[in-house]
Formats: C-alpha cells, sequence, structure tokens
C-alpha cells in the first residue's frame, strides 16, 4: 500500500530526477569500466612495442579516469540511492531485501576498484611494467565484476522470471535478460571508454598530429564490437515479456524509436570505427570525436530509456506497480479504499496547511503523479482535453485495458468519481487555451 | 500517529539480525575512520593556511593534501556499507527520513560533489610545471574554508536525517512545516548529537595527523606537525567527554533509565566506551609530550579505534531503544540466504586479500626502501 509519504517535485516529477540522475551516472559508469580495459590492455601493447606516446597518452587517461570515475561516479552511484529510497521507495525497500547480498558483493568489487585505481594512478614509474600492468587488470577485473552484479539487479527488475512464483533470490538474479544485459553493456563500456580516449587524445597538449591518430586508431578497437549490438539486442528483445515485445514493435512507437536508434546507432560507429580509424587509420579532430561520443551517449541512454520504458506499468514486473501498488493488493484496495490504506496521503503537507487535500486530488497524488506531472513532464491535462466527462469516467475505470502500459487505476467507487471530479476541474480549469489546442488534437492520440 | 510508520517489508530480512546489526556497527565505524579525518582534516588545513609560515606547517599541508583525496574515497566506499545495511534492518524509518527531507537530502550529493572537487583543484600544480599549486594564498584559503564548510553541511544534514528516522513523533510536524527545523526545534538531543559527532571527528582525525606527519620518520619538523595532531585530539577528546554526557542526559527519560539500568547491551557499550575514551585522553596526554613515541602512537590509535567501535554498538542501540515503542527487530520475519551470504563471505575475503596486496604494492612504490613508520 501507500505507507510512505510521497516527494513533490513540481514540474519534473520524483521520476524524472532519478532519471537525471541515473542517465548520468550510467554513462560515467560505463566510462569507468571500459577505460579499466583500454588502461590495461592499451599498457600491455605500449609496453610490448615499446611506444612511449601510447603510454604517456594512458597516463593522462589514467588521470581522466580519476577525476570523472572515482568523485563524479562514485557519488551519483550514491545519487541513486538517495533519489531511488525518495521517489520509488517502496521498490527500493523490496529491492534491498531481495539483493542484500548481491549488493554486499558489488560493493567489495567497488572497493577493489577503488583501491586498484588509485593503486595504478599513483605508481606510473614507481613500480615494473609487469606489476603496474597488473594493478590495471585489477581494476578492470573489479570494475567489470560490479557491472555483472548491478546487471542482474537492473534486469531483474524487467524480467524477475520465476522469483515471482519461488521468491528465491537466484531465480531473481539469474534471470532471462541478464546474460544479454551483460553483453550490452560491456559492448557500451568499451565503446564509451573508446570515444573518451579519442577526445582526451584530441585535447591533450603534448600529443602532435601523428601521435594523436595513433592513439585514436587505438581506441576505434574498443568501438569495433559495437557492430555486435545488433545480435545482442536481438538477444536481449526475444527474452523480454510479451507486453515489452508489443511496445517495442509497434504499442508505444517512442519505444520503438528508441530501440531502432540505439541499435542503429551504435552499429553505425562501429562500423565507422572499424572502416574508417582502423582500416584506413584516419585521424578524426576534437569536433568529430566529440560528436561521435554524443552519438554513443544518446544511444546509450535511449537502450536505457528502452529498459525502462517497457517495463511499464511496472516497477518490479508483474509484481509492483509503476505507482507502487502491489498486484496482489488490488483486490484488497477497491474493497476497501484507497484512502484507509494511505496514512500519509491524509496529512496536510506544508502548501496545504489550513485544509487538507481532497479525495480525488489524493487518489491523483497516489496513483498518477508518478508518470503525470500538473504543469510539467507529461501532463495529464493535455492527454484527457479530447475526453467528454462520460468517456473520462469509462476510460478511468479500464485504463490498463486500454492502455496496457498504465496500472488499474484502484479504489472504491467513491473515489473513482472523486478522481474523475478532479481530472474533469483540472481540465476545465486549463482555460480556452486547452480547448483551442483540443481543436487539433487526434482522438487517441495521448499515451 | 503511529499508523504512520510504514510496516517492515514483507519480504523479510535476508540474514539473522545480529549479522545485519554486526555488519552494520562495523561498517559505520569504519565509515567513521575515514570521515573523521576528511571532516576534520578539512578545517585543519584551514588552520594551517591561517599566520606565519613555516617549514612544518608545509610539510603537514602537503601529506595531508597528498592523503586527503583517497581518504574522502574510502569515506564514501565505507559510507556505503551501512547505507545498504540501515535500509535493510530500518528502512521503514529511514525512508521516511529520507523522503521528508526530499533535496535536503539529495543536497548532500552537490555538496560533496563541490566539496570533493575543490580539494582536486587545491591539490592542482600551476601547468608551467614546478611546485607551485593553483590560485593566491587568500583564494585557496577561502576554498578550504569552502570544502570544510560543506563537508560540514553534510554531517548537519546525515544528523538531521538519524534524528528525524529515529523521532516518529517529529515526523506530522517535518511534513507540515520545515522538516529540518523542526528536528533541531523539537529534538532535545540532536544538538548534543550533532556536536558529539563533530567533536569526535578531531578526536580521530587528531590521530591521523600524527601518524601522517611522522610516517617518513621523526624529525623536528614532523614532530611538530604530529605535536599538533596529538593536542588537536587531545582537547578534543577531553571536550568529547563532556559532550558525551550532554547527549546522554538529553535522552528521552524512559531511554536513559533503560541505559542506566542495563536493560539494554547498549549500556556496556557505552561504560566500556567512556572508560577506554578516559584511558585515550591519557594516552593522548602523554603522546602530546611525546609525539615520536612510537608504543604511545599505536597505544592511543588502538584505544580509539576501540572507542569508535564501541560508541558505534552504542549508536546502534540507541536507535532501537528510541525506536522500541514503534518497532524492535525481533518482530521481522528472517528468511536467510545461506548461499548469497556464503558467496559474499568468499568474495570478502578474497577482496581483503587483494586490497592488502595493493596497499602493500602503492606503499612499496611510494616507500622504496620499506620503511615502517619509525619512532
Amino acid at each position: 500500500m501507500w505507507e510512505y509519504p510521497d516527494w513533490n517535485v513540481p514540474r519534473l516529477g520524483g521520476g524524472m530526477v532519478i532519471a537525471a540522475i541515473a542517465t548520468i551516472h550510467v554513462l560515467v559508469a560505463h566510462f569507468s569500466v571500459g577505460a579499466g580495459f583500454l588502461l590495461a590492455i592499451g599498457e600491455g601493447r605500449a609496453r610490448k612495442t615499446q611506444d612511449a606516446v601510447l603510454l604517456d597518452f594512458l597516463r593522462l587517461f589514467s588521470k581522466v579516469l580519476l577525476l570523472a570515475g572515482f568523485v563524479f561516479g562514485a557519488i551519483t552511484g550514491v545519487g541513486i540511492w538517495f533519489s531511488i529510497s525518495i521517489a520509488s521507495t517502496r521498490a527500493t525497500s523490496m529491492l534491498i531485501h531481495t539483493f542484500v547480498w548481491f549488493w554486499a558483493m558489488e560493493w567489495v568489487f567497488f572497493l577493489v576498484e577503488i583501491v586498484a585505481g588509485y593503486a595504478y594512478y599513483t605508481t606510473w614509474d614507481k613500480v615494473p611494467g609487469t606489476v603496474h600492468r597488473a594493478l590495471g587488470w585489477t581494476y578492470a577485473a573489479a570494475a567489470w565484476m560490479s557491472l555483472f552484479l548491478i546487471s542482474g539487479i537492473l534486469s531483474f527488475m524487467l524480467t524477475p522470471g520465476e522469483w515471482t512464483e519461488t521468491r528465491d533470490v537466484w531465480d531473481a538474479f539469474l534471470n532471462p535478460t541478464f546474460p544479454p544485459t551483460v553483453a550490452l553493456r560491456t559492448v557500451s563500456c568499451l565503446a564509451i571508454a573508446g570515444l573518451v580516449a579519442m577526445l582526451v587524445a584530441n585535447l591533450s597538449r603534448s600529443l602532435d598530429r601523428e601521435g594523436k591518430t595513433r592513439v585514436i586508431n587505438f581506441s576505434a578497437w574498443f568501438l569495433s564490437p559495437l557492430v555486435l549490438m545488433l545480435p545482442f539486442a536481438a538477444w536481449y528483445f526475444a527474452e523480454l515479456p510479451q507486453l515489452a515485445k508489443d511496445l517495442i514493435t509497434g504499442g508505444a512507437v517512442a519505444m520503438m524509436m528508441f530501440f531502432l536508434f540505439g541499435i542503429v546507432a551504435s552499429t553505425l560507429v562501429g562500423l565507422y570505427a572499424y572502416f574508417g580509424l582502423i582500416r584506413a587509420r584516419r585521424y578524426i579532430n576534437l569536433e568529430t570525436s566529440l560528436l561521435l561520443l554524443s552519438i554513443a551517449m544518446i544511444a546509450t541512454v535511449s537502450m536505457e530509456f528502452v529498459r525502462e520504458g517497457v517495463r511499464k506499468p511496472y516497477l518490479i514486473y508483474d509484481h509492483l506497480y509503476s505507482n507502487g501498488l502491489v498486484k496482489s493488493e488490488i483486490e484488497k484496495v477497491n474493497r476497501e479504499g484507497v484512502l484507509p490504506n494511505a496514512p500519509w496521503a491524509t496529512l496536510a503537507t506544508r502548501a496545504e496547511a489550513g485544509g487538507g487535500p481532497r479525495t480525488g486530488e489524493i487518489l491523483f497524488n497516489l496513483q498518477c503523479s508518478q508518470c503525470h506531472v500538473l504543469g510539467g513532464f507529461n501532463d495529464l491535462v493535455p492527454l484527457i482535453r479530447p475526453w467528454s466527462r462520460e468517456l473520462l469516467v469509462y476510460n478511468l475505470d479500464r485504463i490498463h485495458e486500454l492502455k496496457p502500459f498504465m496500472p488499474p487505476l484502484v479504489g472504491t467507487p467513491e473515489e473513482r468519481r472523486a478522481l474523475a471530479d478532479t481530472l474533469w476541474e483540472l481540465k476545465e480549469g486549463s482555460g480556452d487555451r486547452g480547448e483551442e489546442a483540443a481543436g487539433n488534437d487526434q482522438p487517441g492520440s495521448g499515451s | 500517529m503511529t499508523n504512520l510508520v510504514p510496516g517492515p517489508d514483507p519480504l523479510g530480512l535476508p540474514a539473522p539480525v545480529w549479522l545485519l546489526v554486526t555488519l552494520l556497527v562495523v561498517t559505520h565505524a569504519l565509515h567513521m575512520v575515514f570521515m573523521n579525518f576528511a571532516l576534520a582534516g578539512s578545517w585543519v588545513l584551514c588552520a594551517l593556511m591561517v599566520g606565519r609560515e613555516s617549514e612544518w606547517k608545509k610539510m603537514l599541508y602537503e601529506r595531508m593534501m597528498a592523503v586527503l583525496p583517497v581518504a574522502i574515497s574510502l569515506a564514501i566506499t565505507f559510507g556505503i556499507a551501512p547505507l545498504l545495511f540501515v535500509q535493510v534492518l530500518y528502512g521503514q524509518f529511514f525512508y521516511v527520513a529520507n523522503v521528508l527531507l526530499g533535496f535536503f537530502w539529495l543536497a548532500i550529493l552537490a555538496l560533496l560533489m563541490v566539496g570533493f572537487y575543490t580539494v582536486y583543484a587545491l591539490k592542482a600544480r600551476r601547468p608551467e610545471g614546478g611546485e607551485k599549486r593553483i590560485a593566491a594564498r587568500p583564494l585557496r584559503l577561502l576554498l578550504h574554508l569552502g570544502v570544510a564548510s560543506a563537508f560540514t553541511a553534510i554531517a548537519f544534514l546525515f544528523t538531521t536525517n538519524a534524528a528525524l528516522s529515529q523521532h516518529p513523533e517529529l515526523w506530522p510536524l517535518a511534513r507540515a512545516g520545515s522538516p529540518v527545523g523542526s528536528v533541531w526545534r523539537e529534538a532535545g538531543l540532536a544538538v548534543p548529537r550533532f556536536l558529539h559527532n563533530l567533536v569526535g571527528s578531531f578526536g580521530i582525525g587528531g590521530l591521523w595527523l600524527v601518524w601522517i606527519a611522522l610516517f617518513r620518520g621523526s624529525d623536528e619538523e614532523a614532530e611538530k606537525g604530529a605535536r599538533l595532531g596529538a593536542m588537536v585530539s587531545l582537547v578534543a577528546t577531553a571536550i568529547q567527554i563532556v559532550i558525551g554526557f550532554w547527549y546522554l542526559l538529553s535522552l528521552p527519560e524512559g531511554v536513559l533509565k533503560r541505559f542506566l539500568t542495563f536493560a539494554t547491551p547498549g549500556s556496556f557499550s557505552l561504560i566500556l566506551g567512556i572508560l577506554l575514551a578516559v584511558g585515550l585522553f591519557l594516552a593522548l596526554f602523554f603522546l602530546s609530550q611525546a609525539p615520536s613515541h612510537a608504543r604511545l602512537r599505536w597505544i592511543a590509535s588502538a584505544l580509539a579505534a576501540a572507542v569508535l567501535l564501541l560508541m558505534s554498538a552504542t549508536n546502534e542501540a540507541l536507535r532501537e531503544e528510541l525506536l522500541r515503542e514503534h518497532f524492535t527487530l525481533p518482530e521481522w520475519t528472517v528468511r536467510t540466504q545461506w548461499g548469497p551470504i556464503l558467496v559474499f563471505l568468499a568474495v570478502f575475503v578474497a577482496g581483503l586479500a587483494v586490497v592488502a596486496w595493493l596497499a602493500r604494492v602503492a606503499w612499496r612504490a611510494h616507500n622504496p626502501r620499506g620503511a615502517e613508520p619509525s619512532s
């Protein structure tokens, strides 16, 4: 039920705060994992071929890793914890109580990663080359293990597999999309690290044109696995629940487009890297490297967006709805009502001091505001503007059937009516501007 | 009002209560070791920049700046573990406090980010080479004050969160008004609790200074730095003992009574902690007279570690007592995941071995002769 207070973020909504922090973190974390392999492999090659230029570059690159990964990456990683605990409290609690030992293992690898990273950065020219390479490989292995463990937990949310029946943590961790998630993320990590290396090479003052080209051509090898994006994405797709597949294949146009964009953009960057940078040994300038990195980042974020989007109407598939209600609780809430099961919602907040919120507003806050922010992100009013009052009432009762990516609306008949009244008032209150816009809307174009 | 307290997660605890509490206490103490240096050390760095310049101040400053980023990283890393275990054991209280604090809670991230990057900026050397750092002295002092203030603000917000999560009776007030204001106005123990955390950090941070000053051997300059560290730790410990009693006496009557009548295991950790704190005070007194005395340094450090661990245990006992009327740990349904626990233990032991190897390699790289801290 709704046992926790809600967190109201005007215009954006809590979900978008999570998305903002998580997006930044994913990119930096991907870079941190891929950078480990780039450093370890690069140092091996540089020492073997006695390539002082590449070795000097790797020294600089390790500093970038330290400043980006160990500060920004680590703090935004904690930031995800902070934000999900206030915006998706119930899901956070379920994940913690299911996976605490996997998170504890991940923490051990994170500790090794941090210590290995500092040891690596601070011991250039202070330990023999073989030992330094071993430090680099230790960092890379620990960072990748961190990715491996997190992938199991993230993929669980979309495909909990047998867990919904057995509640066995191994069923939860070894879920259907876990292996393809690891594969996809590994490829992304290597690519982002390679692209950041190209950017750093271009920014370096100590490298001449020839040196930059050599570093760029070497870094391009880390982009070539991007050609595997297509088969890995197909593998991932094959393991998705039917509804998620339906959303990607046209049920939600945005999901389909983002999925395709992610695969196509990644594959094209991979092909360019192979034919242009590895085989033809071309040089790319600062602007081009920045452009390629931006495309790869947008592609990565697109795939993350799809992973989050096709999970709807759930936070934990087939178990916890996106509005914080467990599937098995629906009958009880329909029988008893929402209000008796939401003690925090009936408390007057600071803005409402002197008079508590009305039933319809409470129902909106509890069941709609996680995805629809009034006057802000994914605002509900434009979506219901073309609807008559009768259609509004009719649709609310079967919203999960009309739009399968939405959770069912729950509550007693009186509470549902109160929500319909509130939504109608919001629609009416949106004014002439709304009426005007409604004339241009296509029926059913909202989502 | 009590119906505002959410029920424990129906998924239950994935391990016995004793194991989770032990891990919470130990990892919290480890977090304090590094966090205390980051917090107190950032203020000491400010102090070193004030007044007449001298060789020993410069040496101590340089060495502290070399250690500080690693200490901040480890404070974050070791902070994640207790954050994990407190969510498992007391999630229903912790989460409510997080939500009520909202952006204040998220502000910790921004403060940490700004503080951490400022430390790196202060560490940077001028691009033209040489040993000179960037920015003029007044600006550097200002930046150091900014770092110290940011870290102190983080301590303030963590104390606020702890007080709010352990006083459910304040929740309606926090919801209706300012969440931070309601805690500091209404929770009687918030002020001594914050001071206990803040001043305590100087007790541990001072000992860090002693080690940092002497880790390349003892000479006149190093000894001056170590003496400063011992004095900081000594004075902080003395004040801390007084604040500790203030903190104790500010507890709600029922809770205080349970501590004084040995109705909670926390009484034993508290008494032992106070006794060892007195011992620590004496050890620090002698250390401040002879800062390069190796045995005294080890004794003081061992006592400080024991006090930290005992106070961390007392802190958990206090949480249990403050929440007793709302929830007790035996109310959890336990569904132990033995398989994952065993895998975790194997990973943990292997991880420690790797960390030990990494530390050894790094230490030897920076101390080619393999010199241990000499006396």
